[in-house]
């Protein structure tokens, strides 16, 4: 299926004869790329799709009022980032994956990326991202895995570039330390 | 959205930087399909997304009221007590409130630091200020001593 512009899909939305069907074609443009933030902040398929599912609910009742001032995709990256921060602050958890998967399912030195999956090497990452205090996870889940400039990081968060560049600096630090230290282990 | 550039980044964390892109889940078949279905039945049971308009009895109820809200805002703004005598050692008693500092690190995390850092506490008093930040993102302020110094989690 050939995937509308932004513009297109905002002008099915506003007419009433074609609003739901705009708005499922939204959700299949977007869902994936939106599925493996949620995926990665919340670290559980289910709770992620709970959370996808409310956020675009909230995306249904807010899309009239967008004005187009940013980009369609950050302005609902805003949205579902919001939602998975309002998430995690209910469940009031901090999800830990045990150590033993990290070593378990690796299959050797974690630098040896050539001989793991994509699933165990997200399960490696994922294991040190969960680690993280989840907005500074939130942060390095846009810069590392999705790429997001900085402004774009920006607008999404409402919070500045330096400190957003400071987040991430440190996040990457912690991180390698981690793996690092997973790899002295496995190897010791 | 995507940004070229950012791999530079990595250039100290050679395990990151070999791992990037490599990393995927696995969706389970069909779950995207329920997710819409479950949204598009959702929604059909809502309200249809329109700019809202508030009617115009509630509006002549509403307004007044915000008037009123906003006046003691700005009474509050201005006869609340004088920030600018706040000792150190009250500054790093005081709950943590600064937005972007909460992104950078955890608050619970910075107070205790700068509570057992006498060498960080005048930092204490610039903690609103983007200044900080700047310095931080320059690693003019020792990062590795932040990082030595915070337990890792």
């Amino acid at each position: 299926m050939k995937a509308l512009s932004d513009e297109e899909l905002l002008a099915r939305f506003r007419n009433e004869a074609t609003r739901h069907h705009a708005f499922d074609l939204l959700m299949r443009q977007y869902q994936q790329r939106l599925y493996h933030f949620v995926r990665r902040m919340v670290n559980d398929h289910d709770a992620a799709q709970d959370v996808l599912q409310d956020s675009f609910v909230k995306i249904w009742h807010s899309l009239a009022d967008f004005r187009g001032g940013s980009a369609l995709y950050s302005w609902m990256y805003r949205i579902v980032h919001n939602q998975c921060l309002d998430h995690l602050r209910r469940a009031n958890r901090r999800t830990f994956v045990g150590t033993e998967l990290l070593t378990g399912n690796s299959d050797g030195a974690p630098d040896s990326s050539a001989h793991l999956s994509p699933d165990q090497i997200a399960t490696l990452l994922q294991t040190a991202l969960m680690r993280l205090p989840e907005k500074q996870r939130a942060v390095f889940t846009m810069r590392y895995f999705d790429e997001l400039k900085y402004e774009d990081m920006s607008r999404i968060t409402g919070t500045s570039v330096g400190a957003l560049k400071s987040s991430y600096h440190i996040a990457v630090k912690k991180i390698e330390q981690w793996l690092q230290a997973d790899r002295t282990n496995s190897n010791g | 959205m995507r940004h070229e550039g950012s791999t530079d980044e990595l250039n100290d964390a050679p395990m990151l930087s070999g791992l990037r892109g490599k990393a995927s889940f696995t969706v389970p078949p069909g779950a995207d399909e329920a997710l819409r279905k479950r949204v598009m039945e959702r929604i059909a049971h809502e309200p249809t997304a329109q700019a809202r308009i508030i009617p115009f009895r509630i509006a002549a109820v509403l307004l007044p009221l915000a008037a009123a809200a906003m006046l003691g805002g700005v009474l509050f703004l201005v006869l609340r007590p004088d920030p600018v005598n706040t000792t150190p050692a009250s500054v790093a008693e005081r709950p943590f409130e600064d937005p972007d500092l909460e992104w950078l690190l955890d608050a619970e995390e910075i107070h205790t630091l700068y509570a057992e850092q006498p060498d960080l506490m005048p930092l204490a008093e610039d903690l609103s200020e983007d200044a900080l930040i700047d310095h931080l993102a320059h690693n003019e302020l020792p990062l590795d001593l932040l990082l030595e110094e915070l337990p890792l989690q």
